[in-house]
């Protein structure tokens, strides 16, 4: 017996391989985010309604964390934060929808988890450099003592690859159980796991946001 | 299952394009948005209590005006029953005043009468008693008609008296 789930469509893109089906999903996902945040800002009325209220909730609740976090200087970064959140959260949820193998979450690519935790790390450093200058950027990998550069390097990579493997497995590993639960009891029970998967779509979006957040306020500090 | 292949760099280099385009499109209106609603609830809040410190001090100068209005009145109050009580006070003296000079003036008048009633009395009564003595040396007297004599003239001064009076 063959899962559908974890397969990819292979293609070749500027003589690489490209799996298509996660970009035709990442596009997707895009385009729904892109239209509702659009769409919020439509009418862009003082007292929301309808759209507008759905999405000015996330963004000020997030909004909230962000500043929290991340001090005075949080305009900087908040663009790309609020759009990983909104990001993850949509594919996320659309790997959900009832469909015949179409749809998938772009999340359950590692290459996509990862490629997200690339531009976190990648955002992690530009901001650092760009606030605190070179020297002191790299100045604070021998801190508190020499030694531990050596933990603070492999910080470096352990950061982006348990962000990427934490979202990435989450994401996949529901998409098979709920496949798995299909062919072992299609009625009721399944159901109960899109509920519960739902909900993990949510925090996952959540905490990966917030890891990233919590990485960026690094950077940001000011000594 | 796992392979890293070229879709990484497109998911990366996907993201970023994705960041551009809300970042222009929604999140610019959607801060802005938020940032004027804040302002606006901020102004508000700011003018409603800036209008409810203006209603607290009008309230407390109205209050500090009835105040002072009812001590003023109270003082025209005071004022005005003084003047009252003073006022009817010189009438009352002067009238006593006048009511004891009038009594004098009576008494005078009463005096001045009776003096001269007594006055009147005894020139009678010397006229009489010349009227008497003239009679006696006229007429040859004798005992009995010196005591008529007397009798007559007391008679009739008894007479004049009730007869002044």
């Amino acid at each position: 017996m063959e899962l559908h789930t974890g397969h990819h469509l292979i293609a070749q893109l500027f003589g690489m391989n490209v799996n298509m089906d996660t970009l035709y999903m990442t596009w997707l996902t895009a385009a729904i985010v892109i239209v509702v945040t659009i769409a919020a800002t439509r009418s862009r009325s003082l007292v929301p309604s309808g759209i507008q209220n759905v999405v000015e909730i996330i963004v000020e609740s997030l909004l909230a964390q962000f500043k929290e976090t991340l001090g005075p200087k949080w305009g900087q970064v908040v663009s790309v934060l609020l759009t990983m959140f909104l990001f993850i959260l949509v594919g996320n949820e659309l790997g959900l929808l009832p469909s015949p193998h179409i749809l998938t979450s772009p999340t359950n690519d590692l290459n996509t988890t990862l490629g997200l935790a690339l531009v976190s790390s990648f955002m992690v450093h530009f901001v650092a450099l760009r606030n605190q200058g070179v020297k002191k950027h790299f100045k604070h990998y021998f801190e508190p003592f020499i030694p531990f550069v050596v933990i603070n390097l492999m910080e470096e990579f352990t950061k982006p690859l348990t962000l990427a493997f934490r979202l990435f497995g989450n994401i996949l590993a529901g998409e098979i159980l709920m496949e798995v639960l299909y062919l072992l009891v299609p009625v009721g029970v399944p159901i109960v796991w899109l509920i519960f998967s739902l909900v993990i779509g949510l925090i996952q979006a959540f905490i990966f946001t917030i890891l990233t957040t919590s990485y960026l306020a690094d950077s940001l500090k000011e000594d | 299952m796992i392979d890293i292949n070229g879709t990484l760099l497109i998911q990366f280099l996907n993201f970023f394009v994705l960041v551009a385009i809300l970042a222009k499109f929604a999140y610019k209106p959607i801060l802005k948005t938020l940032e004027d609603r804040r302002n606006k609830i901020a102004s508000d809040l700011n003018n409603a209590q800036a209008a409810r410190d203006a209603a607290e001090k009008m309230k407390a100068d109205y209050q500090e005006q009835i105040k002072n209005a009812h001590a003023e009145a109270q003082v025209i109050i005071d004022k005005a029953v003084k003047q009252a009580d003073k006022e009817a006070q010189t009438q009352l003296a002067s009238v006593r005043a006048q009511i004891t000079r009038e009594k004098e003036v009576a008494q005078a008048e009463i005096i001045n009468e009776r003096e001269a009633a007594i006055r009147e009395m005894r020139n009678e009564v010397v006229t009489l008693s010349m009227a008497v003595a003239e009679k006696l040396l006229k007429k040859n007297m004798d005992t009995d008609m010196n005591a008529k004599l007397i009798a007559d003239c007391i008679e009739k001064i008894d007479a004049q008296k009730a007869a002044g009076r």
